[in-house]
C-alpha cells in the first residue's frame, strides 16, 4: 500500500459524505442534472484508471481490488443513470429511442467543461 | 476519453507464418495508406468539424480504424511468431527483423516509417471529406494489391473484412459530405469555409 492508495481511502472511503454531497469529493445526489452525474463520472473513472494502472502491477493488493469494485460500482450507478437519461457516454448506449450520440457539445468544446 | 475492450472487432487465426507476407501487410500499419494514417486523420479532422452529425462519423470512422489498426498487427504477430532463423534469412523480411526483430513497428512495406505526411487536416470540412473518400478509396486499393499477392486463405479471410469496412467508409464519408453540403449554397459550396468562416453557410429562405 503506497502513498497514493492511503490518498486514495482517505478521499473516497473515509470521506463523510451526505446525500447533498458533491463538492469535496463526495458523491453527488445521484437525482442531480445530467451534466452533474457527468462530472461526477469523470472523477470516477479517471480514480479508476489510476487504481487500474496500479493493480496492473499489483495485482495482489486486496485493499487497491476493495477500491476497484468500490468506485466500479459507483461508476454502474452513475451510467445507469444517464442511460436512463437518454445520455449517452458511449456510441454502445445509446438507450434511447432517439439518437443522442452525436449531440453537442462534444467533449473538447468549451460549453462541455463548465 | 478512451477506454480498451479486450476482444478483436473480427478474429484473426492464422495457422502457418508467413514473413514474406508479413512484409507486405505490414504496410497497412504504417504505411501512406494504413490503419494508423487513417484513424489519425479522422480523429483530427474532428476539432475543426462544424457539424455535429459529421463529427460524430468521423469519431466513430477514427474508432474503428484504431480497432483495424489492432487487426494488422495481429496479423503481422501471428505470420511472425515461433519463426526460425531459416524461415527468415534470405526472405524481405529479413531487412526488418534486423531493426525490429518480431515487434510490429509502424512502417510502410517499402520500409519506410510511419510518417504523418500521409495524413491531411486542412480545417475545412468539405477539402477534408474529400480526403477522406480518396483515402478509402486508397485503403481499398491495398488491400485488394494484397489480396493479389497472398494465398493463405486465413490471411485472405482477414483481408477481405476490412477491405469491405473501407467501402462501407467510403459510403458513410459520401453521407457526410451530403450533410456538409445540405448546409451550405448550392449556388456555390465553396464561397466560404464552413469550419472557420462565420455565418457560412445556406441562406434563410
Amino acid at each position: 500500500m503506497n502513498n497514493r492508495m492511503n490518498r486514495y481511502r482517505r478521499d473516497n472511503t473515509a470521506c463523510p459524505c451526505n446525500s447533498a454531497g458533491g463538492g469535496n469529493g463526495c458523491a453527488p445526489d445521484y437525482n442531480g442534472s445530467a451534466e452533474m452525474l457527468k462530472k461526477r463520472l469523470q472523477k470516477v473513472e479517471f480514480a479508476l484508471v489510476d487504481t487500474i494502472l496500479y493493480l496492473d502491477a499489483y495485482p495482489e493488493c486486496k485493499a487497491a481490488m476493495a477500491h476497484y469494485k468500490k468506485l466500479l460500482s459507483e461508476r454502474d450507478g452513475l451510467l445507469a443513470k444517464l442511460n436512463a437519461m437518454g445520455v449517452p457516454m458511449t456510441a454502445m448506449s445509446n438507450y434511447s429511442d432517439e439518437w443522442n450520440w452525436t449531440n453537442s457539445p462534444w467533449p473538447w468544446e468549451y460549453e462541455a467543461n463548465v | 476519453m478512451w477506454t480498451y475492450d479486450k476482444k478483436l472487432q473480427y478474429p484473426v487465426k492464422i495457422k502457418n507464418p508467413n514473413p514474406k507476407l508479413a512484409n507486405i501487410i505490414i504496410s497497412q500499419l504504417g504505411g501512406p495508406d494504413g490503419e494508423l494514417g487513417a484513424s489519425m486523420r479522422y480523429l483530427h479532422q474532428r476539432y475543426s468539424c462544424p457539424y455535429e452529425k459529421i463529427t460524430g462519423i468521423l469519431t466513430d470512422v477514427g474508432t474503428e480504424e484504431l480497432a483495424h489498426l489492432e487487426m494488422v498487427a495481429a496479423i503481422i504477430h501471428q505470420l511472425t511468431k515461433n519463426l526460425t532463423l531459416e524461415q527468415i534469412d534470405g526472405t524481405p523480411f529479413a531487412a526488418y527483423f534486423v531493426d525490429h526483430t518480431t515487434g510490429a513497428y509502424p512502417v510502410a512495406a517499402s520500409g519506410v516509417p510511419f510518417d504523418m505526411k500521409y495524413v491531411g487536416v486542412k480545417g475545412d470540412i468539405l477539402t477534408d471529406l474529400n480526403e477522406d473518400l480518396a483515402a478509402e478509396q486508397k485503403a481499398r486499393t491495398t488491400y485488394d494489391n494484397i489480396l493479389r499477392l497472398s494465398d493463405d486463405p486465413d490471411v485472405n479471410d482477414v483481408i477481405r473484412f476490412l477491405r469491405e469496412r473501407e467501402i462501407v467508409h467510403y459510403q458513410r464519408f459520401a453521407d457526410a459530405l451530403r450533410i456538409a453540403q445540405d448546409n451550405l449554397d448550392s449556388k456555390n459550396f465553396y464561397a466560404c469555409n464552413p469550419s472557420f468562416d462565420k455565418g457560412c453557410g445556406r441562406k434563410p429562405r
